[in-house]
């Protein structure tokens, strides 16, 4: 089993959820610092705590994730950090250019040596109002930046590239990867649409927002399906799961901490997106069926109005003592199969001496329990 | 749209069809007599598209091109007719201004044609595009990629979506690209 320490970094100390895009005139520049270098920090020590991989991400136009290119905070990351893989969970594709994308992530595959996964995000249906870019268009454009990025990284002569959403007239991009013949690829899936387009380009496949554990599922089984068909095995290490968790002394401690952190995550930090995701999938054609944008917006509903318990036994969060932990992490494995655990522990306004805790106590009684699954 | 016209030449009469005016640009491929492809069709819009009748080598084009007058021409050449375009650029040097070599085959090319190609960065003084689908076969993909490292002046462009025979899978893609390169071909080949 392989462990990602993953943080969105999200802006704390505000009280109100406003409306998205969210009013900016609370930012403080000081405390953004403080908490860039207290989140990179956070990030670095990971290692030492025995995380496999770093990951980052991408959004835009709200206090929920000071990370508007992650690209910057990997970059900070590969002289802090020795072996760790830096997981790019990722760069939104669709709503960037695609030879930008291949430079930067080959930059840090080649700066780090070799350690990028680089991660093909198609992005929450928010994001393409921050950058207008129709969402009605996101897939299509999801799967032509990857093309294209693929062909970037791999090409050993100059190349046009003339497509429905790109023009390129003369691309050769240096540097190119290190890894050979590029980097490993991760995709969201938390829908079966989206798990099919993993497989396709044997990526692995990342889920998140996890309020039942039969959905991540079939997710995998139609990813797994998909790849046989495409002549390919998925490995448990294809399959990533993510979670929120808080590891305390004790399950009623980190249940507080769990608690207060989830409050202002679904509150402040989620609440004004939650109401701008809405209105996309109800109004564009960001999910091709209609059932697809109806399960999204059910299932970050439901997160937000479970309790600890429900959230636990749905797979979606890891919260209470070492011990608990354990059961919890073993359990939701031994459902799923998944090789790669995504914990994030900063959760919304969570205080990071109790993040820090909480990674001592993964590493020291957590990680001996598990790291063999 | 297209009209019929012919040229006397040593090895007897060449037919062509012909349609639009301006700057001549010549469409070859494996079967002439198949229906020309729209693309190729609604180049006459702003230029003069010249399409041999019948199957014929480079040394009988430069039949047509020596009646057509002094200025000169690009050529289009699809399949195992990029043969035919390549030893009409090195036949006529100054006069190809634009060769474009679609999902080029070169399976049966001549002795002549081979040592051109295995000569390095060869310069036939045209401006080179091949143009290949991103769902063309990985054979088809080795002959661009040969054809893009051994002319000086090449490049070499992907169609996305596109399959064998790009301009019938991708015309409006395929119309942008290559009209755009017969405009401006030196900012694809910078090298002058």
């Amino acid at each position: 089993m392989k462990f990602s320490y993953f943080h969105t970094m999200p802006y704390d100390g505000l009280r109100s959820p406003g409306s998205w895009p969210v009013r900016n005139d609370n930012f403080d520049p000081q405390h953004g610092k403080e908490l860039y270098e207290a989140y990179i920090n956070c990030l670095a020590y990971a290692e030492e705590c025995g995380f496999d991989w770093l990951g980052c991400n991408e959004h835009h136009f709200s206090p929920y994730g000071l990370m508007a290119n992650c690209n910057l905070i990997g970059a900070a990351l590969i002289n802090r950090t020795k072996n760790a893989k830096l997981a790019m969970v990722g760069n939104l594709v669709p709503m960037l250019n695609p030879i930008r994308v291949a430079e930067e992530y080959a930059m840090l595959d080649v700066m780090s040596g070799g350690r990028l996964i680089a991660g093909f995000m198609r992005g929450v249906p928010h994001e393409y109002l921050a950058y207008n870019i129709a969402p009605s268009e996101s897939r299509s454009r999801q799967q032509e930046a990857i093309a294209l990025i693929l062909k970037a990284w791999t090409e050993t002569e100059p190349f046009a590239w003339e497509g429905e959403h790109f023009q390129f007239r003369a691309v050769s991009i240096w540097p190119k990867p290190m890894q050979k013949p590029y980097p490993r690829i991760l995709i969201s899936a938390t829908n079966e649409d989206s798990a099919l387009v993993a497989a396709e380009h044997r990526a692995i496949m990342g889920m998140a927002f996890i309020s039942d554990l039969s959905v991540p599922r079939r997710n995998i089984e139609t990813y797994r399906k998909a790849a046989r068909s495409a002549g390919w095995e998925p490995r448990p290490e294809d399959v990533l799961v993510g979670q929120a968790i808080c590891i305390a002394e004790s399950d009623d401690e980190a249940r507080a901490e769990m608690e207060s952190g989830l409050g202002y995550l679904n509150r402040v930090l989620m609440g004004p997106q939650r109401e701008a995701q809405k209105i996309v999938i109800e109004r564009t054609r960001y999910f091709e069926r209609e059932e697809v944008g109806k399960g999204f917006a059910n299932r970050l509903a439901a997160q937000s109005a479970l309790s600890i318990d429900k959230l636990i036994d749905g797979g979606g969060i890891f919260c209470g003592s070492p011990e608990s932990v354990v059961r919890q992490m073993k359990r939701v494995h031994g459902e799923l199969g998944n090789g790669v655990f995504n914990l994030m522990m900063k959760v919304g306004d969570l205080p990071d001496t109790s993040v820090l805790r909480g990674m001592r106590l993964f590493k020291e009684r957590v990680l001996p329990q598990v790291c063999d699954l | 749209m297209f009209s019929r016209a012919s040229v006397e030449g040593n090895n007897g009469t060449l037919e062509y069809l012909v349609a639009g005016d301006g700057k001549v640009v010549f469409y070859l491929s494996e079967s002439p007599s198949k229906d020309i492809p729209a693309a190729i069709g609604r180049f006459s819009a702003t230029r003069r598209v010249v399409v041999p009748a019948e199957t014929v080598g480079a040394e009988r084009i430069v039949g047509i091109i020596d009646g057509l007058g002094d200025g000169t021409c690009d050529v289009i050449a699809f399949g195992a007719a990029a043969s035919t375009g390549l030893q009409l650029a090195a036949l006529l040097p100054g006069k190809v201004d634009k060769l474009v070599l679609e999902t080029p085959s070169l399976a049966s090319q001549s002795d002549a044609l081979q040592k051109l190609v295995a000569e390095p960065l060869f310069d036939n003084g045209a401006r080179m595009l091949t143009v290949i689908g991103s769902q063309c076969s990985e054979e088809a993909h080795k002959t661009a990629i040969g054809l893009k490292s051994s002319f000086q002046r090449s490049h070499l462009a992907f169609v996305y979506e596109a399959g064998e025979n790009v301009a019938e899978t991708q015309p409006l893609r395929y119309g942008n690209l290559v009209s755009d390169f017969l405009q401006k071909g030196g900012a694809y080949v910078i090298k002058g």
